[in-house]
């Protein structure tokens, strides 16, 4: 196929190409798909802390921990927990949703949608004292509620059975506090494969 | 089908990976709009209620942990000038809070013990350099005063305080200098000025009596010092009284009073001393004028008087003069008007300092008795 240099057309054949390679049930080798994947790493997180009423957002670092059932060779469901901490903010997560994998040989790209709970905590204020007399308490405020949203990785596939996260991404809303925070989430860890689900068709 | 085998077969790039993960790292990066703090005395419910003002939207954002507890029935409430304290004056509990504002959040948490004040403190103020606290006692018909330390913000009282006023004060304003204080004698139809000395002990300085019906219920001075303006809400007007700067002898200059709306409850000065407003509580309007810097002659502003507020009892501008704060005495919301500024092209100065209203407010939870808002982020 002649492709022209530049120009929208060749962005659509690629696009197109894209599309098709991400859509189309894929397997150019005869490499199995795990039953389960389970997930454990580092985790960063903006979150949107405007709407509770601070003055700016609030850059959370935690833990993020998953696990994959694999139903078919791209699909399957995924749980998931993340916990963030900062100096006046804890948020905990625990998501499940359906995803999608597209998978090669040495690397699989993801996409999953989630709904879950959100539990966020506000610690308002350090002990404040006189001398040693405590004076006033540290209060925090705690609120459960909805979280929902999707997002996406990339694992890299370093052992048969261990892979590296190399980044996953996720676009996370809370509903607590009377309000709502549009949060994102960063995290990369390690990936373990179990079982099999089957093997792959070969061209 | 090479470009199909190509994309298919290729294997990512780690610099593409490092793109899409800046990418992703970069939406951190985005910053919350300017802000302003927002502090309301809820005698009701014994609270302080607090929100985070949208510098250009002027939306309220109630605070995580709001209302925060006061002592009993909070009537007024000031944030010294560092940000870092808030003092709320307990008009049945007859003393004064002392709290510790959050950098992060704004919220208050409280420092015990409270100090006593005298019988219903009714209103604060304070000196621009945060050094001095002054509670209105309207029982009592005495003011508190307090020096506050700067490191902790605890206050503690001058000697010689309380010091005593003329029967039953409800209303007082500092000089932006900290020269003077006015208090506003509503049973006297007068208003009796202060020197304040450098430790804050109080002298009486003179005293003007009105020689209409005006019964002054309200108070406010310009920030050059030169002008203070009384709410006569008896007689629906406002006075202008020039201050003397040296004797803090009262005159009022010619042409006052000015007619208002129905019962003139609330004064409201831009930071410049630009447009003066007036709460009207009667007919739930609010009158707004124009000032003259150097003669205190107030102009009404086109459209004036504005209506949109329901008996407002308390009006308050923000830090940056682009909106006003109307709190209203039934109900349990803040109604947020947009100030018209005169500096655009297609703005005539007739119709700088005109109110429109917005679609923000702010619900309370209850009837507030005293709003502050705090300087910008």
């Amino acid at each position: 196929m002649a492709i022209r240099p530049a120009g929208s057309r060749q962005i659509t054949v690629r696009l197109f190409f894209l599309l098709a390679a991400l859509t189309l049930p894929s397997g150019l080798s005869a490499q199995a798909v795990p039953r389960f994947d389970v997930f454990g790493g580092f985790s960063a997180m903006r979150f949107d802390s405007p709407p509770i009423g601070f003055a700016d957002y609030s850059y959370l670092e935690g833990w993020n921990f998953g696990a994959d059932g694999n139903l078919t060779h791209s699909w399957g469901v995924a749980i998931d927990a993340s916990g963030h901490y900062g100096s006046q903010l804890n948020v905990y997560q625990f998501l499940i949703g359906p995803q999608y994998s597209f998978r090669r040989e040495k690397y699989r790209f993801f996409a999953h949608g989630f709904f879950g709970k959100a539990q966020n905590t506000v610690t308002l204020s350090e002990p404040i004292f006189n001398g040693n007399i405590q004076q006033a308490t540290r209060n925090g405020f705690e609120s459960v509620g909805r979280a929902w949203g999707g997002g996406g990785g990339f694992d890299w596939d370093f052992r048969p059975r261990i892979s590296i996260r190399v980044f996953q991404a996720d676009f996370l809303a809370n509903q607590t506090f009377f309000a709502t925070q549009y949060n994102v989430r960063v995290s990369t860890g390690v990936v373990f494969h179990f079982g099999q689900v089957g093997r792959r068709r070969t061209r | 089908m090479n470009l199909y085998r190509k994309i298919l077969m290729t294997p990512p790039r780690p610099i593409l990976l490092l793109v899409l993960l800046a990418a992703a790292v970069s939406l951190t990066g985005c910053n919350a709009s300017s802000t302003h703090l927002a502090y309301v005395a809820l005698p009701q419910l014994n609270a302080v209620g607090a929100y985070r003002v949208n510098n250009h939207s002027a939306r309220f954002t109630v605070l995580v942990g709001s209302p925060f507890p006061a002592g009993v029935s909070p009537s007024a409430v000031f944030v010294h000038p560092s940000n870092n304290f808030a003092y709320v004056a307990n008009q049945t509990g007859n003393n004064i809070s002392l709290f510790k504002i959050d950098h992060n959040i704004g919220s208050l948490s409280e420092i015990f013990p409270r100090v006593n004040a005298g019988i219903t403190p009714v209103a604060l103020a304070m000196n621009s350099d945060g050094s001095l606290l002054f509670a209105l006692n309207q029982n009592s018909d005495s003011i508190s005063v307090y020096s506050i330390d700067s490191g902790s913000g605890a206050l503690k009282e001058i000697a010689g305080s309380p010091f005593a006023t003329f029967s039953n004060p409800v209303a007082f304003a500092l000089t932006k200098s900290g020269k003077f204080i006015c208090v506003a004698n509503p049973d006297l139809a007068s208003i009796s000025v202060y020197s304040v000395a450098s430790g804050g002990a109080l002298h009486l300085a003179s005293t003007f009596q009105f020689d209409t019906d005006a019964i002054p219920f309200a108070l406010a001075v310009d920030p050059s010092g030169k002008f203070v303006y009384a709410a006569n809400s008896n007689a629906n007007t406002v006075s202008v009284l020039a201050i003397n700067a040296s004797s803090g002898v009262l005159t009022q200059v010619p042409n006052s009073p000015f007619a208002t709306d129905t019962n003139p409850i609330s004064l409201a000065l831009s930071s410049s001393g630009q447009f003066l407003y007036v709460a009207n509580q009667g007919s739930s309007s609010i009158s707004g004028f124009s000032v003259d810097s150097s003669s205190g002659l107030l102009t009404p502003i086109t459209g004036s008087p504005f209506t949109g507020a329901n008996s407002p009892v308390l009006i308050v501008i923000d830090p940056n003069g682009n909106f006003l704060y109307a709190v209203s005495q039934s109900s349990m919301f803040l109604t947020v008007f947009s100030i018209t500024q005169g500096t655009t092209s297609n703005q005539t100065t007739s119709t700088a300092g005109a109110l429109t209203t917005t679609v923000e407010s702010a619900e309370t939870g209850a009837a507030a008795s005293s709003l502050f808002v705090t300087t910008s982020d």
